[in-house]
């Protein structure tokens, strides 16, 4: 097989790949099969005047490439020296690095096998090492799909403290499927960690405050325009609070302040570890919407809604909790900065929201339905809504390992009600302080109640 | 009375701080003794507690069944791989064959005059491959061709006879560090025998068979008759798992032969073997009269039963860390240890306490039938300090710590709901510590058993363990 044949398989190689995992995806369970999920995993340390990026990818990746074999499929070591190269090459095309924007390109690869045994990519030196070390015996039987190809490439850079990115091109749309663990090791500071996929396009390997801000303040942003859940709680919490912007400002802040005081809690690692917690928050969301439904509907006391509105807050801050854990990873060095940052962006998600769902409730009241009536209808189809919800959160729910109450959960539970009785009477305080110092306008009566 | 509310206020500022006062109170009292005993599992000699699964496995695709579960392995990647016996469905499971053309009956030689039976089901392959949660990723093999059926949309067939001799009843599973997957069977009979072990890469290429079918030549002390005379012959063999360190398989070997062999992984080629107490050789005439589910003679005190021979069949081999080999003699109702490097030379003197012999355990002694030793594996800590036993005569799944080979708990008991076992035969460890099972004869499930927490007296209404003997 003639060379320039060869680094065209190589180069379309890694995509067919990722087509035949795609095309499994609902596909009965094959011999032949593609796995469920691929992990490659790199390295990549700036170190003097060359940045030197090492990976490993799973030899399925290199199907196409149609590699000598002998036996039953053995892959024929002797003879798939000059393929690896190509496929090196490959990897350098479809993993692309960035050195302060401008692409690199690697000035010397270097590519083995290895066996799935083996275990040296669990450090940099190992995986290194290992890499410039001696080749397996060509006797050795490995499996033509069992096991890796590590690569070694190096490019040149004009700093090791220049800011780098790398962009994964690799199968888009495959998240969860096809992943890379990667391992940033820059010539200060701790290493850093990231799970890619295809589609984050450019990632900071070490990013500035500023660009750390801004990828939380759009991820936040796009969060709670994407969470129908917690819109449709924000629209219970101000259909009767329509004309009343100083208890509107009072229940938005304190959702506000108490989905960050469990969004950052999470963050830090406050928060249950059972896999029982994220459902059990997913249903207490639901709840939530159909409480605040059915206080519209056969009314409620407007004034203490701040209160109950802060409680619902702290779940839905662990709901969007669940929405950040994977990418935390962004955060750099800024990891208080970026949890602010999502929160800013939840704000202006919800900001974007009122602004345009007060001025419509005020047509529909005018013009289409009166105010109660129209409350109660619009209440009802949130409720139906909420109530749905629910049942199939529920029924996923009771398919969990509950915790067994042991020390263990005694003490975590302990824990949770101190953070929620710290978190009350903070509230308590704060509004108590509060009240003293503006004097409510006017006197609450009996129209509070819708 | 009127009560001012700032009085009420400062009643309820006064029950937050008491209930925060005494939640931090209790987080930090228990925080200490919780600690200890998750970071030592062991520690006071108490078990991990366990909760079945229910939701393990998922519905299988494709209609399929899955008949007796007699292999359960655990992989690198924590996925867990069963070998399962299609032919052991009834013919009211497989309801949905249907009958080959020209004939009325189904592959299996069921009776099809009038078609399918019911909506289901078809068998499902005999390997099958499943994640933690319990969706199925791969599955493949199953009776050679001439057993099947189109419709039941089993993968490609790569086991081709004469080089590949799928078993007539399919017997232990094993993953080994390079991907690689084992199976072994051990069908019964004068002239249809399983003699094999089969090696597949993972997604089912064959790749080498040990042993040939039917062919039991030199019976416990064979070394290399079979395969055109570069693997030994084997008898009706049970399980095996290879050693990472060396590339070596070890065999159980089995319901016919009663002894250990160890080949080379890659190739077949006998290197050593032995049998109980380390000894060669183990073919004697006492071993041969006491088979499968042939108790001792009547009056023998089931205490003092400890044979100098393993009793068919050798059931299960496991190897660990510390370079030790655990055999389970299922009817003797035993675990032997040996020193992996020291077992299987030539035995000089004979005798209990030499040739590599470490240890042994009687679990259940006074066990008839099948016998209370079935499989071992150990727990994933470094020191892999707990050895677990599945009991299919007794039902349970014995917990033993494995230095002193102290027993500690027992879980399970005889049933057919979730968490129950009817004939546990196998059972594989992940890396997390969750137990996976294998039920055979009319069991034909897998189940899987989570850790939560340590055990204590009060929920050990069906503890045994060595103190209360």
């Amino acid at each position: 097989m003639d060379h320039q044949h060869l680094a065209q398989r190589a180069a379309v190689a890694l995509l067919m790949a990722a087509a035949l995992l795609h095309a499994q995806v609902n596909t009965p369970v094959q011999a032949h099969d593609i796995p469920n999920e691929i992990i490659l995993h790199g390295f990549v340390k700036p170190e003097g005047d060359r940045l030197h990026f090492i990976t490993r990818v799973p030899l399925i990746m290199l199907a196409s490439m149609n590699l000598a074999k002998r036996g039953p499929g053995y892959l024929d070591l002797a003879r798939i020296h000059d393929p690896l190269n190509l496929a090196a090459a490959a990897v350098a095309k479809e993993i692309a690095l960035f050195e302060s924007g401008t692409r690199l390109n690697p000035v010397r690869m270097q590519g083995r096998i290895a066996q799935p045994s083996d275990s040296s990519f669990e450090s940099y030196a190992q995986a290194r090492a290992s890499i410039a070390g001696p080749r397996l015996p060509e006797n050795t039987n490995v499996f033509w799909n069992q096991g890796y190809f590590d690569a070694h490439l190096e490019y040149p850079i004009r700093s090791d403290r220049s800011d780098f990115s790398l962009d994964m091109k690799l199968a888009p749309g495959l998240s969860g499927r096809l992943k890379m663990m990667v391992r940033f090791m820059p010539p200060e500071g701790a290493t850093r960690a990231y799970e890619l996929h295809g589609g984050f396009g450019l990632v900071a390997l070490d990013p500035r405050w500023h660009q750390a801000a801004w990828v939380f303040v759009k991820s936040g942003y796009a969060h709670i325009l994407d969470g129908i859940d917690h819109l449709l709680f924000l629209l219970c919490l101000v259909i009767p609070f329509r004309r009343r912007w100083w208890d509107l400002l009072k229940v938005v802040t304190a959702f506000t302040v108490a989905h960050s005081i469990t969004l950052i809690a999470s963050a830090y690692g406050m928060v249950p570890v059972g896999e029982w917690f994220p459902p059990l928050v997913e249903v207490l969301i639901a709840l939530s919407i159909i409480y605040m439904a059915l206080e519209n509907i056969f009314g409620a006391n407007l004034r203490r809604r701040w209160f109950i509105t802060g409680v619902f807050g702290l779940v839905h801050g662990f709901g969007f909790s669940f929405a950040l854990k994977q990418e935390l990873q962004f955060a750099g060095d800024h990891h208080l900065l970026s949890l602010l940052s999502f929160n800013i962006g939840v704000e202006l998600g919800q900001i974007l929201v009122l602004v345009l769902v007060i001025p419509v409730l005020g047509l529909l009241f005018r013009h289409l339905v009166a105010e109660r009536l129209g409350t109660v209808i619009l209440s009802v189809l949130v409720a139906h809504t909420g109530w749905h919800w629910m049942l199939e959160r529920a029924e996923r729910l009771q398919h969990v390992g509950w915790p067994t109450p042991d020390a263990a959960s005694v003490a975590t539970l302990a824990r949770g009600v101190l953070l929620l009785l710290l978190a009350i009477g903070a509230a308590w305080l704060i509004a108590r302080q509060l009240r003293r110092r503006f004097t409510v306008q006017k006197p609450i009566g009996d129209r509070d109640v819708v | 009375m009127k009560v001012p509310s700032k009085v009420i206020q400062w009643k309820i500022l006064r029950y937050v701080c008491a209930g925060a006062l005494f939640a931090a109170f209790s987080a930090a009292l228990l925080q200490s003794p919780l600690d200890k005993a998750v970071a030592s599992p062991t520690a006071g000699n108490v078990a991990p507690k366990y909760k079945v699964d229910t939701t393990w496995p998922k519905r299988l695709p494709n209609n399929w069944l899955m008949g007796q579960v007699a292999g359960i392995a655990v992989d690198r990647d924590d996925n867990i791989w069963i070998v399962q016996r299609p032919r052991s469905l009834t013919s009211d499971e497989a309801g949905a064959t249907g009958a080959l053309p020209g004939t009325d009956t189904d592959a299996f030689g069921n009776p099809r005059p009038a078609g399918p039976l019911a909506d289901c089901c078809y068998p499902a392959p005999s390997i099958l491959k499943f994640d933690k949660k319990g969706n199925l990723l791969r599955a493949w093999g199953g009776p050679a061709t001439g057993f099947q059926d189109p419709a039941w949309q089993w993968p490609e067939n790569n086991c081709i006879a004469p080089a590949c001799e799928w078993p007539v009843n399919e017997h232990g599973i094993y993953v080994d560090h390079n991907d690689f997957v084992y199976m072994a069977g051990n069908n019964g009979g004068a002239t249809d025998f399983d003699a094999q072990v089969l090696k597949f890469s993972a997604d089912g290429t064959f790749l080498l068979q040990i042993g040939d079918h039917a062919v039991n030549t030199n019976g416990s002390n064979d070394t290399n008759s079979c395969q055109g005379g570069t693997t030994p012959c084997l008898g009706r063999p049970a399980d095996m798992e290879v050693d990472p360190e060396t590339n070596e398989l070890y065999i159980a070997d089995g319901y016919l032969n009663h002894r250990i062999v160890v080949v080379d992984a890659d190739t077949g080629a006998y290197k050593r073997h032995w049998g109980a107490y380390g000894q060669n050789p183990v073919d004697d005439a006492a071993a041969n009269a006491m088979g499968p589910n042939n108790n001792p003679a009547p009056g023998t005190d089931p205490e003092l039963f400890a044979p100098p021979h393993y009793r068919t069949p050798v059931h299960a081999v496991r190897i660990t860390n510390d370079g030790l080999v655990y055999v389970a003699d299922r009817v003797n109702n035993r675990v032997q240890v040996f020193d992996k490097n020291t077992v299987g030379v030539p035995c000089t003197p004979t005798g209990p306490g030499t040739c590599g012999f470490v240890a042994e355990k009687f679990v259940e002694r006074d066990t008839l039938g099948p016998g209370s030793v079935w499989d071992l594996d150990t727990s994933p800590d470094k020191r892999q300090s707990l050895l677990f036993i599945p009991d299919g005569t007794n039902q349970y799944i014995w917990t033993l710590l494995r230095p002193s080979l102290h027993i500690l708990a027992r879980f399970g008991g005889n049933g057919r709901n979730a968490g129950q076992f009817h004939w546990v035969h196998n059972l594989a460890l992940d890396s997390h510590g969750t137990i996976y099972t294998a039920e055979v004869d009319t069991g034909k499930r897998a189940q899987k058993f989570k850790p939560v927490g340590m055990r204590s007296d009060d929920d050990d209404d069906n503890n045994d363990r060595d103190d209360d003997n």
